[in-house]
């Protein structure tokens, strides 16, 4: 009898274990990498760490933290700035914006100078902030978008945003406006001047990636949940155009002169004019595809879930196929002649893979 | 197998809120109740099981046998399966739905962080999961405010400069509300089974409001509805010691053991 009950004591309080370490591995196994690079160097925000990688020879050169921290977490893109640092917003517990020096390495820890110097959000920072001059306008899971100094880490203005919906993406700006995306189904224009909404265009759908911006600035381009790729005008928010995807559109559309890609969740790749969103060709090279596409000179690169690296010419021509192990969400990146790709870590042996343009893998990169 | 199991919880999780006016908290509670009523007669089930258990640590006949067998064990074990079977009692009535119900506990879990899509990946899981007749443009993102608290985060109440995760503390209270209340009653004072429950009746509460602390807010909504249904459950059946609550209070026997004619 009271072996039955200690079993069945036993069993409750594994149970409950179970349930608490749930929380954990929930967090810890839905990272969303995120990439920059320089000239010599690729900086990966992976789950509790960043990663500094020599192009040459895929060598870590550094970390942050030292050592993994449950208060840490990073699934936003770090933003490099032309002076060598980062900043970078935690996705944990601490809800810190980092600014993090690169050129100022501890030669016995391996460890940049890193400071958390805005901590004050209510929530986490899921979404890259924009740095304009010292300036930075980080848009919270909280739903405020918050701008603060850099140097003096001064919160110089915050503003909540629609309902407290949740902002996921970074802002894009014409010097004017912030011209902000949420998840809750609205793009946001802000004048920053005068620290007020201009205009707010309601989509269908949840808005995760980025406005972008045509090269004249009168038109914003957003992918939307509803399976929409919009064209906005900067001006007033009003739809411009508007064109039908199989599946949400996820990042933001990449803009190339005239021409506007975007892809969906269903594998769609669209090149579309950006003028009147006429589709001028489209491709679907495997399944989802969740980064936004990169464009270079002579082709454009878009990476899939399951691990397939694409290259396409701009007439719509498939130029190369690439595989790495692992599933790819976010977007490639551009190093001079080199492409750099980050998996989800869950089931992938390395954290990071650089390719050549022409698809050919160099070397990946793994943490020691 | 497990994955359409979750994915058909978060889908009625969803369901339930679109029909609610897009309020996850109660959303939360009302699937909470459907769960509570479709495992109805595993849990009336596991307290049947737990009462008769407990029964017979009072009972004479089973006394005698623990003494007169004390040495021979092969042979206590066959008058304890003589007197089960005499009475109808199953052994295992009160583990077995309970293990049963520890799969259904930890897919709650996961429906609702799941629901709630808190990270990138979780919200393109959480677009996957849903079947075609809900509307996902107009359910993502969840409306994740209910009451004073975010559902999506721990919560906590500023209170003189300190934050009281008020939630955790109400998870712990209801946790051990619902175990005094269906504590089986026992007039040994030597009952080791009884003095297990009692010890259990404290660490439980502590480990429940631990979790909750640590979990979003929607887990703990959930722990405070499934305590608080299970209580009207017992309640219903007939199984509550209202007097366990008393300061003192001697726990009374809501049943007396019956011989089976």
């Amino acid at each position: 009898m009271n072996t039955k009950r200690f079993t069945l004591i036993f069993l409750a309080l594994i149970g409950l274990l179970l349930l608490s370490g749930c929380a954990t591995a929930s967090t810890s196994g839905s990272s969303w990498p995120g990439l920059a690079a320089d000239a010599d160097a690729a900086y990966l925000a992976d789950g509790a760490l960043i990663y500094a990688v020599r192009l040459r020879d895929g060598a870590e050169l550094w970390r942050y933290p030292q050592k993994a921290e449950a208060k840490t977490a990073f699934y936003a893109t770090p933003v490099l700035l032309g002076d060598g640092r980062l900043v970078i917003g935690s996705a944990g517990t601490d809800h810190c914006l980092y600014v993090i020096d690169t050129t100022k390495v501890a030669a016995d820890t391996k460890t940049p100078e890193a400071t958390c110097f805005f901590a004050a959000a209510k929530d986490r920072w899921i979404a890259a902030p924009l740095v304009v001059g010292d300036t930075v306008y980080a848009p919270n899971n909280d739903g405020t978008l918050y701008v603060v100094d850099l140097t003096s880490s001064e919160l110089l203005w915050s503003m909540e945003i629609g309902g407290g919906g949740h902002l996921w993406a970074a802002p894009t700006t014409d010097g004017t406006n912030l011209y902000i995306s949420s998840l809750d189904h609205d793009v946001y224009a802000i004048n920053i001047e005068r620290r007020e909404v201009v205009w707010t265009a309601e989509l269908g759908g949840s808005v995760a990636g980025s406005p972008s911006l045509s090269a004249d600035g009168q038109s914003l381009y957003v992918g939307s949940f509803d399976s929409k790729i919009y064209a906005l005008s900067a001006a007033d928010g009003s739809i411009l155009w508007q064109v039908d995807a199989t599946g949400w559109v996820w990042g933001s559309p990449a803009v190339d002169g005239d021409v506007v890609y975007a892809a969906d969740i269903k594998g769609q790749l669209y090149a579309l004019e950006a003028a009147t969103g006429k589709i001028l060709w489209n491709a679907q090279p495997a399944d989802a595809i969740t980064g936004s596409p990169l464009v270079l000179e002579d082709k454009l690169i878009v990476t899939t879930e399951s691990g397939n690296i694409f290259a396409y010419g701009k007439d719509g021509q498939q130029l190369w196929p690439a595989a790495i192990q692992g599933k790819l969400y976010t977007p490639a990146v551009r190093s001079g002649d080199l492409i750099l790709v980050a998996p989800l870590v869950t089931g992938a042996e390395y954290y990071m893979t650089i390719l050549s343009t022409d698809g050919v893998v160099q070397r990946p990169f793994k943490p020691q | 197998m497990w994955e359409f199991f979750i994915s058909l919880f978060v889908n009625t999780l969803l369901w339930i809120y679109d029909n609610i006016g897009h309020n996850f908290g109660l959303a939360i509670i009302l699937f909470t109740i459907l769960v509570r009523l479709i495992t109805w007669p595993l849990n009336a089930s596991q307290m049947k099981g737990a009462q008769a258990m407990q029964s017979l640590q009072t009972d004479k006949e089973w006394l005698d046998i623990q003494k007169k067998y004390e040495k021979d064990r092969e042979k206590l074990a066959q008058e304890q399966m003589r007197i089960y079977q005499e009475r109808g009692i199953n052994p295992f009535g009160s583990c077995l739905p309970m293990l049963i119900q520890f799969p259904i506990i930890i897919a709650l879990y996961q429906s609702i962080s799941r629901a709630m899509a808190a990270t990138p990946l979780g919200l393109l899981q959480l677009g996957r999961s849903l079947f075609s007749f809900l509307d996902v443009e107009t359910i993502i993102p969840l409306n994740s405010k209910f009451l004073w608290m975010d559902l999506g985060r721990p919560e906590f109440v500023m209170l003189f400069g300190f934050g009281v995760p008020t939630l955790a503390i109400l998870v712990g209270l209801t946790t051990y509300v619902q175990s005094k209340l269906t504590m089986p009653p026992s007039t040994n004072p030597n009952d080791q089974a009884a003095a297990m429950s009692s010890s259990m009746a404290v660490t439980m509460p502590i480990m429940m409001a631990w979790i909750s602390y640590s979990l979003p807010a929607g887990v703990g909504i959930y722990f405070i509805a499934s305590n608080l249904l299970g209580i009207v459950q017992y309640a219903m059946m007939g199984k509550v010691n209202w007097r366990n609550l008393l300061p003192g209070g001697q726990p009374t026997s809501p049943s007396t053991p019956t011989r089976k004619k």
